[in-house]
């Protein structure tokens, strides 16, 4: 196949495989050191942004870590903890053979789905205490332990639908036949509904292309793809009339509104999508500087969701569009990597892990610029491995070392590849 | 196949990457500069105004009738006003990192700590004020309130907001604080971050009860008034929403002169500059009115209003014929500021003295005989008669129905002036002095409604005379379009006879009456001015009208009468006559009783509520009505005027409002000849004063006195 050698480049450059249980592969490596800088990246704007300090932190406890918050600005450091946390947990899913979390898929995947009833029924069913359920912006998303601890189990609902996924698809006669796409549907459409009534807009939209993504490289028949396609466009404007919210609605139709000239739109519900752009603008090639720059050195804050949702913005801000172009290359790197990882996998569960984390990355690295140029509606997709978050973070991590695992599993080399030769 | 899908999707991904790389270089590069443009309007700047100070409006003499004071008001920062504890403990935290609260006292008791010190705060204000502290926090509940009903109105809205602008705003615990107060506040407060004393100014009007309806209001603008602001798009001189600028009287019309131009402050965080425009100070405006002179005339109206058989309203003006200046527009009776604060309510039900209403140019009343000048004018200017056309006054305008369109004279006393007067018929300057209903009907059906109503226009009835208050009414002059629009109808036969002797649907202001006098006098209608800036040039308001001169011989008979009304034996003014005192000069003039239907003071309503329960209630008008009950409200059924002012007497006559309108000249005025010297153009009406001649002529020769007299004589 002509294409072949061309996806096969990256590792032929970067040395024979090896395996064990530390020790990176070169292809460990070359996804080490994108994510290594998005992190630091991500830890520096949002830094940036920390401009309130210690003293605009909405410090409601006195946490262990206020001395350093003091100097690092509080968000800096939790992203930092959240960042050292992530790793640990990647390392911990290093640890056992994919194939052994493989098992567990199913388990995984209904733990989340159980913390998203939980959710839900705090909503419906009964009132839980808010120390476990809060209720933040009128949604329910996270679980809690008073003050303490908080996760955000859609981030999850991710991994564990491509875990899911990568189980049930691993034999071939399972996606190739109408009744074989069921369970796949269910197990996409299922969480879907629970997160569409937290409601998380943004995750629930990461769900169905993450199935489509992993039908399509499985190998899944072409008129079942297609149809899937159909089923979705046919159920987006219903979804739009019926399942949606008003708030939601306007943030789609924001999308539409970009050039309206109705400066009331601009100044209310097309706020956000106006001040990102702004802030780009003003970035123009070659960006304000670090930490420089009308939206970072202004007193208040400019931008909503700043160092979350929007800090794609704040990074074209200080950076300009190479910052940008340089952001979108350390993604295309995974994404090159993880591809390497995918066909260099025999085993079909590691093939479609690989390509389930892929997707999910990628995908949500650009959905969230395309939210932030206005492209997307903005649903708070965050940035893989830059924004602020815990629970994103750590999933992010996660699904990283399931990638490693992979990688770090392939099956023996039989032979070297020709004109290799090792020196010293 | 697996490779080949993974190939496709790599190249659906670049594809992707290229479409955001380009709508990156299209954001950052090609249309940045439109982004850029729109950086003024993102707030990276805090921008605030200082409020100027408004200018002052004096009479025509240079007192201040109304200027601004200093006065301050007392802010605190709303989160210590809701007492919110997330922002105490921060405040706390704050102090203590900064010194003021010694860093080791723990959290929990710095946060005691600074409750007491607002509790102190708190202390101080309220002895300062003169108030309870249980007071002090009432108000401080109902900011809580207001803010809070604000917010939950926003977040039903929009749930994602969590805070809004007034959670971060500094709201006015105590109002109008006098200076001296507000100093010894800033020094015994002046320590304490949440409390500031903003400095601002309150309007002061002095002793000017008797002007509160001409100076109008100040209220906070609304949608209309930003809608019609002239200054609309100069950003510091414009109305902003949250402004106060005047709702009525000249305070309104003057607004764009009185209100100067806002102050601005820019910081600019991206520069760390400071930008300052200062505030530039409203100009004052002048009254044409005389304070002293309009003070003196309500006491003369007051004291006719007294010995009236039916104490209502009553309403005099006076224009200066030379200059159009109005030198007094009284309205009788007024209010004062507290009364209208307190007892609005009672102002507003009080229907018989009404005393909310500008009688002097805002109600418009039959005109009554003055109208008969009018009337004689245009029909010796269009030829209908000469001023040697004699007409026999017979008593009833129709032989075959006495009863009906009678001379007032016939009512009195069964006689017709060709009995008592002249024989020979009456001229029409012998019409005027005696008043005669029969030759005006008589001209009136020569002229016909459309001449007719044109020569009311001439004289400037049926639209406003110029001063430019929204109050202004314009009365009516019942011409074919208007009876079409409101009456759905086309002039009578009748009609016009009534319209002659100033009855039926025509109706005019006191303000406009005086115009006619004026216009009489002079020769030419031309609107009056009101209000004059700094320099003298009259403020006028919007669609100005222009001059209309009138023709020397329609006018000259007229006069004539007008001097016969007052000056002659028989006349039907002879209260008018000005006493020996100002011996240089004479009053003309013109009477008038203008028949009228009396007030409706409340009316007999039967409501139907919503469960078909019936009941009869009496309320002054169906809005009130209403409001006495809640949601959902009862149906009005029916209603029937209940009592009436004056009372209904059986047989009796219609009660009739008492007019007279009138100029002053040299006793040396040729006959007939446009007045020398000063010349005043006088209205006066009373309302259900019955008698013009009596009851209301003597007002005007007071007046007249008050004006003419050797400046020794009179204050």
């Amino acid at each position: 196949m002509a294409t072949r050698g061309m996806v096969r480049e990256p590792s032929a450059m970067l040395g024979p495989a090896r395996h064990g249980l530390f020790e990176f592969t070169g292809l460990g490596w070359g996804l080490a050191l994108p994510v290594f800088l998005l992190s630091l990246l991500g830890l520096f704007c949002i830094h940036a942004t920390d401009r309130l300090g210690a003293a605009g932190a909405s410090g409601e406890t006195e946490w262990i870590f206020a001395e350093w918050a003091a100097v690092l600005g509080p968000a800096t450091v939790r992203q930092l903890a959240f960042i050292l946390t992530g790793v640990g947990l990647m390392i911990v899913t290093l640890l056992p053979s994919y194939t052994r979390i493989g098992k567990h898929a199913y388990l995984f995947y209904g733990l989340v789905m159980a913390a998203l009833v939980a959710l839900i029924i705090d909503r419906y069913v009964w009132d839980v205490p808010d120390w476990l359920i809060p209720v933040r912006r009128n949604t329910r998303r996270w679980l809690t332990l008073g003050s303490y601890f908080s996760i955000q189990p859609s981030e999850f609902m991710k991994l564990g639908l491509i875990l899911a996924l990568a189980r049930y698809l691993r034999y071939r006669d399972s996606y190739r036949t109408w009744a074989g796409l069921v369970p796949p549907f269910l197990f996409t459409v299922a969480p879907m509904l629970l997160i569409l009534k937290q409601p998380d807009l943004g995750t629930l939209l990461m769900l169905l292309p993450v199935l489509f993504c992993m039908l399509f490289v499985a190998g899944a028949r072409k008129r079942h793809l297609v149809t899937v396609i159909l089923a979705g466009a046919a159920l987006l404007p219903a979804f739009y009339a019926w399942g949606m919210s008003d708030y939601q609605r306007d943030r789609i139709r924001v999308v539409f509104m970009q050039s309206s000239p109705d400066e009331r739109w601009h100044m209310d519900k097309g706020y956000q999508l106006r001040q990102a752009k702004i802030a780009l603008a003003l970035g123009g090639l070659t960006g304000e500087g670090y930490g420089r720059g009308l939206f970072l050195e202004a007193n208040t804050q400019l931008l909503p969701e700043e160092n979350n949702d929007f800090i794609f913005a704040i990074i074209g801000h200080q950076f300009g569009l190479i910052g940008c172009l340089v952001l979108i290359s350390l993604y295309a790197v995974i994404v090159i990597c993880g591809v390497e990882i995918a066909t260099k996998t025999n085993d079909p569960f590691g093939r479609l892990l690989a390509v389930g984390v892929i997707v999910m990355i990628v995908l949500q690295a650009l959905l969230n610029v395309c939210e932030n140029i206005g492209m997307a509606p903005i649903t708070g997709i965050t940035l893989p491995f830059v924004s602020a978050g815990g629970s994103s973070v750590w999933a992010n991590f996660i699904a990283l070392g399931l990638l490693v695992n992979v990688a770090q599993r392939r099956p023996m080399m039989m032979m070297r590849k020709p004109f290799e030769h090792r020196d010293g | 196949m697996f490779e080949r899908r993974l190939w496709f999707f790599i190249c659906g991904l670049g594809l992707l990457a290229v479409l955001i790389g380009a709508r990156l270089v299209d954001i950052q590069v090609i249309r940045a500069g439109q982004y850029h443009d729109l950086v003024p309007r993102i707030t990276p700047r805090e921008s605030r105004f200082v409020r100027p100070a408004r200018g002052a409006i004096l009479d025509r003499k240079g007192r201040t009738l109304v200027s601004d004071e200093p006065a301050s008001d007392l802010t605190m920062y709303y989160a210590v006003i809701e007492q919110n504890p997330n922002y105490l403990r921060t405040l706390a935290r704050r102090m203590r990192r900064s010194g003021e609260i010694p860093a080791e006292v723990e959290l929990d008791e710095a946060i005691e700590i600074l409750r007491d010190s607002l509790l102190q705060t708190r202390q101080i204000v309220a002895e300062a004020a003169g108030i309870s502290i249980s007071m002090l926090s009432e108000r401080e509940q109902a900011i809580v309130e207001r803010v809070q009903a604000v917010k939950t109105f926003i977040r039903q809205k929009s749930p994602t907001i969590s805070t809004i602008r007034e959670e971060s705003r500094w709201h006015a615990v105590l109002e109008d604080i006098p200076p001296k107060l507000a100093a010894e506040l800033q020094l015994r407060l002046g320590n304490q971050p949440w409390v500031r004393v903003q400095p601002g100014a309150r309007r002061v009007r002095r002793e000017a009860d008797e002007l509160t309806h001409i100076l109008g209001r100040i209220g906070g603008v609304d949608e209309k008034l930003l809608a019609a602001d002239p200054l609309a798009g100069d950003d510091l001189r414009e109305l902003r929403s949250g402004d106060f600028c005047g709702t009525s009287g000249v305070e309104r019309l003057a607004d764009p002169i009185l209100r100067g131009a806002r102050g601005r402050v820019v910081q600019d965080f991206a520069q760390g500059t400071e930008e300052r425009v200062e505030p530039e100070p409203g100009r004052d405006v002048m009254l044409t009115i005389d304070a002293d002179l309009q003070k003196q005339i309500y006491a003369l109206l007051a004291e006719g209003v007294k010995n009236s058989q039916h104490p209502a309203g009553a309403a005099a003006v006076v224009i200066d014929v030379e200059s159009r200046d109005v030198i007094a527009a009284v309205s009788y009776p007024t209010y004062s500021d507290a009364d209208f604060r307190d007892n609005y309510d009672d102002l507003l039900r009080d229907r018989i003295r009404n005393p909310l209403r500008n009688r002097a140019l805002q109600t418009s009343y039959p005109p009554g005989s003055t109208c008969k000048a009018i009337a004689a004018a245009e029909a010796l200017d269009v030829g209908a008669v000469g001023p040697e056309t004699r007409i026999h006054c017979t008593g009833a305008l129709l032989p075959n129905r006495p009863n009906m369109f009678r001379c007032w004279i016939f009512n009195q006393s069964r006689v017709t002036h060709d009995e008592t007067d002249t024989p020979a018929g009456q001229r029409a300057e012998d019409a005027i002095r005696n008043s005669c209903n029969i030759y005006f009907y008589r001209v009136g059906q020569m002229l016909g409604p459309e001449r007719l109503c044109a020569g009311f226009d001439r004289f400037g009835l049926g639209r406003r005379a110029g001063t430019g208050l929204i109050e202004e009414s314009p009365g009516v002059v019942p011409d074919d379009k208007w009876l079409q629009k409101h009456m759905r109808r086309h002039a009578e036969k009748a009609d016009v006879w009534n319209w002659a002797i100033g009855q039926g649907e025509v109706t005019a202001t006191p303000l406009q009456v005086a115009n006619v006098a004026a216009t009489i006098a002079s020769g030419v209608w031309r609107p009056v001015v009101l209000v004059r800036d700094a320099d003298g040039t009259p403020i006028l308001g919007d669609n100005h009208p222009a001059d209309v001169p009138i023709s020397a011989r329609a006018l000259q008979p007229v006069r004539v009468g007008m001097w016969r009304v007052v000056n002659e034996q028989g006349g039907t003014a002879p209260g008018a006559r000005l006493s020996d005192d100002v011996e240089r000069y004479v009053m003309c003039g013109k009477t008038g009783s203008a028949q009228t239907q009396p007030l409706i003071l409340n009316h007999r309503f039967v409501v139907e509520h919503p469960d078909g329960r019936r009941e009869e209630l009496l309320d002054i008008s169906g809005e009130e009505l209403l409001k006495r009950f809640p949601d959902p409200k009862p149906r009005i059924a029916s209603r029937r005027a209940n009592d009436r002012y004056p009372p209904l007497v059986e047989g009796g006559k219609l009660p009739a409002h008492a007019w007279f309108m009138g100029y002053t000249q040299t006793r040396d005025t040729p006959k007939g000849a446009s007045p020398r010297g000063r010349v005043y153009a006088i209205s006066v009406v009373v309302e259900f004063g019955a008698a013009g001649g009596r009851v209301a002529g003597p007002i005007a020769k007071s007046i007249a006195e008050m004006l003419l007299a050797p400046s020794g004589a009179k204050g």
